[in-house]
Order: C-alpha cells, then sequence, then structure tokens
C-alpha cells in the first residue's frame, strides 16, 4: 500500500522533478473536468526552477482569462484571490474545527456508555476522576430530561389511542426482559409481577395497577447494585499514596531544622502547654502554629518538624498495614515513657 | 446505464444541466483543485498562479507566491528566481510552519476516528435484546422509560455525593484535619485512583504540600509525650536520646 507523502519539500532533486511533472498532469487533468462539467472558464500558470513555464490551456486562452480577471475591480480580485499561506490558514482553521467537533462527540459516546455501565453496577471497572464525575453528573440531567419528554409524549399518545392493549403487551414483555437480566436473587421476585400483569392484562382498570409493579421490578435490581459501589476502597488508597509521597521530604526538613529549633525555640513551646494541657488545645493548636509559622517565613515547618521525630515510624507502620492506629500510638506512648 | 446501488458512480464528461448540482460541483472541484495547487507548491517548490470564473461569473484565484507577479513574469516572459530574498524567505518559513501545524491537526483528527470507530464498536457489541435500557429515549415505552429515570435519578445522586466526597477530602487534607486519622484504619488494595482520569483527562491532583502532613501527624500525638516535655525542662538532655532512638 501507498505510505501517505510528508506534507513538506522533497529532499531528493530526481524524486521532485518526477512528482512535479506527475502533479502538474493532474492539475491540468482537474481544471480540464472542471471547465467541462460547469461551463466555466479557467486558466493556469505552472512554474518551476526546472522547467519552462506551463500555461494552460494555451497562451492565448491565459491572456484572455487574464483580460477579464483584470477587468473586475480590485476589491473583487483581492477578496476573492487566496495566497498558499491564506489557503493553509483556513484549511487549519477549517480542521481545527472539525477535530474540536469530533472530540465532543466522542466525550458524549463515552459518558453515554460509562452512564449505562453504572446502571449496571460496573462503575468499578472504570477509571475515572472528579473532572469524569461531574461530566457524568451534567450528561444524566441531559438524559433525564429526554427521557421526561418521551414520557410526555408516550402519555399523550397512550390517553388519545385506540389501540393501547397492544403496547401492554409489549410492555410486559419488555419488563420481564429487563427483570431477567437482574441477578438470581430477583429473578424470583420478577415472576410476581409477570403474573400481576398477566392477570390484569383484560380490564383496562386493572392494567392501569398492573403498571407498577414493573416499574418497581426494573428499577429495583440497579440500584441494589449501585449502592455497593466503589465507597469503601475509594478513600484509603489516595490517603496510602500521599503517606509514602510525603515521609522523605519531612525526614530532610527535620535534619535540617531539628537542633536549631529546638535549642532557640523553647520558651515558646513551653507557653501554650502550661496554659491548655486538655486535649482541647490540640485541637487548636494548629491554627496558631500556622499563623506563627507565616510570621516566621524564613524558618519554615519548625514548629511541625520538633513534633514529626515521630513521624516515620508511625508512617511506615500505617503503611505496612500490620499494625493499627491505636496500636502504632500505643507504642509511641510506651517509648517516650522508658526515655 | 442503470445501477442499483446510490453510492459512488462516473459522470459522464459533459456539462452539467442541473443548475443546483452544477453549483455544487463547482465548489467542490474548485477546493479540490486550490488543494492539490497547494500541495505541488509545497512538495516541488514551484509556483502557480490559477485563475477560475463561476457560474454566476466570479473570479476565484489562488497563487504562489502571488497570482498578479507570477502573471506578469509569465505574460512577459520574466522568469526570476531570486531565493535569497528575505521576505520570501520569510514567507517559506511561515508556510512551513503552518504546513506542520496542518499536519499535527489532521494527525489528531485521524486520531479521533479511530476512537469513534472503537466507540461504535463497543456499543454495537453492547446492543443486547435484552438490555433495553441502552436503547435510544425515544424506543423506550412508558414504563421502562419511567424506570429508567428513577435509576438515573438515583445514580445522579450517588455521583453528585461522590464528587463533593472527593472536593471534602481534599481540603480535609490541605487543612489538616483530624478527620483524616481515621483512614489509615481502612488501608486496602483498590482500582479506583483520583491521580488519573478516565477518557484521557486530568483529574485533581491529590499531591499535598509538606506542611499540611505534619499537621495530620501531629494530631495523632498522645498527651503523655506533651506531659513529659512539660516535665523536663532541659531540652539539650532530650535532643541527643531522640537522635540515637530515631536517627
Amino acid at each position: 500500500m501507498r505510505s501517505k507523502i510528508k506534507l513538506s519539500l522533497i529532499a531528493n532533486k530526481t524524486s521532485r522533478r518526477t512528482t512535479f511533472r506527475k502533479r502538474k498532469g493532474g492539475i491540468t487533468n482537474k481544471l480540464h473536468e472542471l471547465t467541462t462539467l460547469c461551463g466555466v472558464k479557467a486558466c493556469a500558470v505552472i512554474s518551476s526552477p526546472y522547467e519552462n513555464p506551463v500555461v494552460w490551456p494555451s497562451t492565448e486562452g491565459v491572456q484572455e482569462a487574464v483580460s477579464m480577471f483584470m477587468e473586475r475591480p480590485a476589491t473583487e480580485q483581492s477578496k476573492l484571490m487566496m495566497s498558499h499561506e491564506t489557503y493553509l490558514q483556513d484549511k487549519i482553521t477549517k480542521e481545527t474545527k472539525k477535530l474540536e467537533s469530533l472530540r465532543r462527540e466522542n466525550r458524549e459516546s463515552q459518558l453515554r456508555q460509562f452512564m449505562f455501565d453504572c446502571v449496571e453496577g460496573k462503575m468499578s471497572e472504570h477509571q475515572y476522576g472528579a473532572r469524569d464525575l461531574q461530566d457524568l453528573s451534567l450528561y444524566i440531567d441531559h438524559y433525564i430530561n429526554q427521557l421526561n419528554s418521551s414520557v410526555m409524549l408516550l402519555t399523550n399518545n397512550g390517553a388519545s389511542s385506540s389501540s393501547f392493549p397492544p403496547p401492554l403487551h409489549t410492555s410486559v414483555a419488555g419488563a420481564g426482559a429487563g427483570a431477567g437480566a437482574a441477578p438470581l436473587v430477583v429473578a424470583g421476585a420478577g415472576a410476581a409481577p409477570l403474573a400481576v400483569a398477566g392477570a390484569g392484562a383484560s380490564p383496562l382498570a386493572v392494567a392501569g395497577v398492573g403498571a407498577a409493579p414493573l416499574a418497581v421490578a426494573g428499577a429495583g435490581p440497579p440500584m441494589a447494585q449501585n449502592q455497593y459501589e466503589p465507597i469503601q476502597p475509594y478513600i484509603p488508597t489516595a490517603f496510602s499514596d500521599n503517606i509514602q509521597y510525603q515521609a522523605p521530604v519531612d525526614f530532610n526538613h527535620q535534619i535540617q531544622h531539628g537542633i536549631y529549633d529546638n535549642l532557640s525555640l523553647d520558651p515558646n513551646h513551653q507557653y501554650p502547654f502550661q496554659d491548655d494541657p486538655f486535649m482541647e488545645m490540640l485541637m487548636e493548636y494548629p491554627y496558631e502554629q500556622v499563623g506563627y509559622a507565616a510570621e516566621h517565613a524564613h524558618i519554615p515547618f519548625m514548629n511541625g518538624n520538633y513534633y514529626n521525630y515521630h513521624q516515620p515510624p508511625t508512617v511506615g507502620l500505617t503503611t505496612t498495614g500490620h499494625m493499627p492506629s491505636n496500636n502504632a500510638t500505643t507504642t509511641t506512648t510506651t517509648n517516650t515513657t522508658v526515655v | 446505464m442503470a445501477r442499483k446501488n446510490l453510492g459512488r458512480r462516473k459522470i459522464e464528461l459533459v456539462k452539467m444541466t442541473n443548475e443546483s448540482n452544477l453549483q455544487v460541483t463547482f465548489s467542490k472541484r474548485r477546493s479540490g483543485l486550490f488543494k492539490k495547487g497547494s500541495e505541488l507548491c509545497t512538495l516541488c517548490d514551484a509556483e502557480i498562479a490559477i485563475i477560475v470564473f463561476s457560474p454566476s461569473g466570479k473570479a476565484y484565484s489562488f497563487g504562489h507566491p502571488n497570482v498578479n507577479k507570477l502573471l506578469d513574469h509569465s505574460l512577459g516572459r520574466v522568469i526570476r528566481h531570486n531565493n535569497t530574498n528575505f521576505a520570501e524567505s520569510r514567507t517559506k518559513l511561515r508556510i512551513q510552519m503552518l504546513n506542520e501545524s496542518l499536519t499535527e491537526v489532521m494527525a489528531e483528527k485521524e486520531k479521533e476516528q479511530e476512537t469513534k470507530q472503537s466507540i461504535v464498536q463497543n456499543e454495537r457489541e453492547n446492543k443486547d435484546a435484552e438490555k433495553w435500557w441502552r436503547n435510544s429515549p425515544t424506543e423506550l415505552n412508558l414504563a421502562q422509560s419511567t424506570s429508567m429515570k428513577c435509576d438515573l435519578e438515583a445514580l445522579k445522586k450517588e455521583v453528585d455525593e461522590k464528587v463533593a466526597q472527593l472536593h471534602h477530602r481534599n481540603l480535609n487534607f490541605y487543612v489538616g484535619s483530624s478527620s483524616n486519622v481515621a483512614a489509615p484504619a481502612a488501608v486496602s488494595g483498590g482500582n479506583i485512583s483520583t491521580n488519573h482520569g478516565f477518557f484521557d483527562q486530568n483529574g485533581n491532583s491529590t499531591s499535598a504540600p509538606t506542611l499540611p502532613f505534619g499537621f495530620n501527624v501531629m494530631n495523632r500525638t498522645p498527651a503523655g509525650y506533651n506531659s513529659y516535655q512539660l516535665q523536663n525542662q532541659e531540652v539539650k538532655q532530650v535532643h541527643p536520646q531522640y537522635w540515637a532512638r530515631y536517627y
């Protein structure tokens, strides 16, 4: 198969000359077709460093066409005149618009597939972020609007149509198939609505009542499945990643600032402890520390680093998962007492 | 000859009689002609001037470097190829950059086309008679539409809760709230990641600066440790032991 040619100057002079000759013939052929099919006049001048300039259709034809061209007002000439540069710019703009339109279509299709997978309980099979969830939420709104329009249309048609019983049978079959696709646990429950719907087929009043169980049967299974989707594995993964990512940086900072901070800032450390030694102080202290750190920007993380002496073992224990958080705290207390 | 299929077919090379078809054909073929001219200029460094008069009498022209200049040269039999001209060199460079940009756009467009093909393939595979909820909204009946609407409303509520959860958790981590302490107890493997998005989109970055993490750890400091600090007034004695024990 012929490979796609790159859109740039051909380096090989011989190939360039050959390509020029071939394509020149192609252009003259296209000119001939255009003038014949549409019954219009045209002319062309093709020049290159290798050959004498070629005129089409002939010298007299070119002169005649040029005369017609020059008779036009200058503004009209320039308005419809196109140079290689402007042609390429217009083409890039056009192709870019097509590209954006295509991307939008693709994303909408992907969101629709994602939505259907979520309805079927396959949400955990996809990798998604907050942006994707927001887009999915907007698309669900859009789809619900479409369904509302469809429901209103069906309701109006149902009220005015005289062939109401046949759609009911179709509805029974469709709903039954939908319920059948659910897990086996729900299959038993799916049989009851079918029986009820079958019994209600003859009287119109009972048929109205029969529609409700069908809707409930169809709605049950997907909702149940969605309730147990990835809430549990969702939070710890990100937290674990963050712990692993941040620990080394703190370690380096502690080595650099620990001694200096400890020696020179002892009076400030004693003050909050003496005034309020209870647990509530721990909840309030981070904000004071933030303010203090902000005022002394030239020594970053000095207070935090002092209390982070316990950080490495705690992080290690948490990451390995061999010991829960409570045990880690107990171990730290024991070590402190021994010292 | 008469043909059954309505696909592409050869046309006779005679003047068209249908007026609207003639106009459309002229427009399409003129574009194609100019495209071929552009390619010839790019590939072979040729100079071209094309003038086409439309059925309504307008004069369309394409020229490189310029229609008037090339026509004057040609008619006057004077040909000058002065490539050292500064303006021409700059124009050539710009045209080269435009060609590269056009090539990139075309490549991305082809990639998106392939994505579209794979999406259509997936949809065709998932098309199943039993999966009525994958049909177009206009194909569903009243019961199916109502059921689908309930499912989607429940799904939307769940999705909104997830988005709020993501936002809230990021804020908690940045501020250093103690609610993060409970997270390690539930550490387990999961295939959900918030660091890269679905559909080749960038998800929210959850990498946090060092300071909030330090606060997070401090929240787990036991009270006894603080009491010990209060009792020990000689700081110099404590630090060397800490060093030996932990580093």
